[in-house]
């Protein structure tokens, strides 16, 4: 899928760029590339959606961001496509995600709430409750990160 | 943080740019020096607040699978079942939550039966029952920025 060169700016990529003037020239240089190319190569993983994103990473409990909540909603098949597009529009919203139903479980929308304090969470949720005329929801809320930490695709092994 | 360093991270935050100069088309766009720049995303990086400057992929597209799994866990086995979860690779969040599903995780690896191998070793090792995945249908919105 992917041949050496690949693999070596991908593996870079995903540990983090270096906070020097010409970053990509270190992965070219990894890669026996030439900036250009390297940059051409981004670009071209970019725009494939296989990279879904190139940017900082932030700490957002430095920023003052201590609450998130997981909201789980039951929303009606024929609706959901119209919840999800509202609730995408909510800065607040990180993720949301249609998932299966299975036995036990009769939530199918999800959506990840970030804010300064549960209070304001909560003001979020019930608005998008009101935009999406769904009551039947509840808030999950996060007590304690065991884990967090990302994917590594590239390295090692590979 | 002041003003710049708002500025600063509110592009960084977003889209870092693909350009050999980054930090300099991050500098123009704020009427700043590039060396300013760098030197506030260095102490901005010494303070935490930004983690790394790093791609995230699509594991979808890199032909890996991943899932979000919740389990119900007796408040005197959690230590023990935390640890286990942790161990596993392809486990990249594990939060408690309050809820009767109250360990929730999301798991990614090569595929579906591996995904299913994990869980099964996973159910084994800590007699847990009450398990269920939730894997996605759509995608409506993956995009983590925060006002700063």
């Amino acid at each position: 899928m992917f041949n050496r060169e690949d693999k070596i700016i991908l593996e870079c990529l995903q540990e983090g760029l270096e906070i020097i003037e010409r970053p990509y020239e270190v992965i070219a240089e990894k890669a026996g590339l030439s900036e250009d190319e390297t940059i051409e190569r981004v670009r071209y993983f970019k725009d494939e959606g296989i990279i879904r994103s190139l940017k900082a990473v932030l700490n957002h409990k430095l920023l003052g961001y201590n609450s998130n909540v997981m909201v789980v909603w039951k929303i009606p098949v024929e609706k959901v496509y119209f919840a999800g597009k509202v609730i995408a529009n909510f800065k607040e919203v990180s993720h949301c995600y249609e998932r299966e139903v299975v036995e036990g479980w009769k939530y199918n929308l999800f959506t990840m709430v970030h804010g300064k304090n549960a209070v304001d969470c909560i003001k979020v949720i019930e608005e998008i409750s009101q935009e999406i005329g769904i009551k039947d929801y509840e808030m999950l809320f996060t007590e304690e990160e065991y884990k967090k930490s990302y994917m590594r695709y590239f390295g090692e092994e590979s | 943080m002041d003003e710049v360093d708002r500025g600063i991270l509110n592009i960084i935050q977003d889209e870092f740019p693909l350009n050999k100069q980054p930090f300099k088309v991050i500098a123009e766009r704020l009427g700043i020096s590039e060396k300013e720049v760098l030197q506030r995303i260095e102490q901005l990086r010494n303070t935490g607040i930004i983690k790394r400057i790093r791609a995230t992929f699509n594991p979808w597209k890199l032909n890996y699978k991943s899932t979000l799994v919740a389990i119900k866990v007796p408040e005197e086995k959690l230590k023990e079942v935390v640890d286990v979860i942790n161990e596993i690779k392809g486990v990249t969040h594990n939060y408690k939550r309050n809820h009767e599903y109250n360990l929730w995780f999301t798991l990614i690896a090569e595929d579906n039966i591996k995904i299913k191998n994990i869980l099964n070793d996973l159910k084994q090792k800590t007699k847990i029952k009450d398990m269920i995945r939730l894997d996605s249908v759509k995608t409506f919105k993956l995009k983590l920025k925060f006002a700063v």
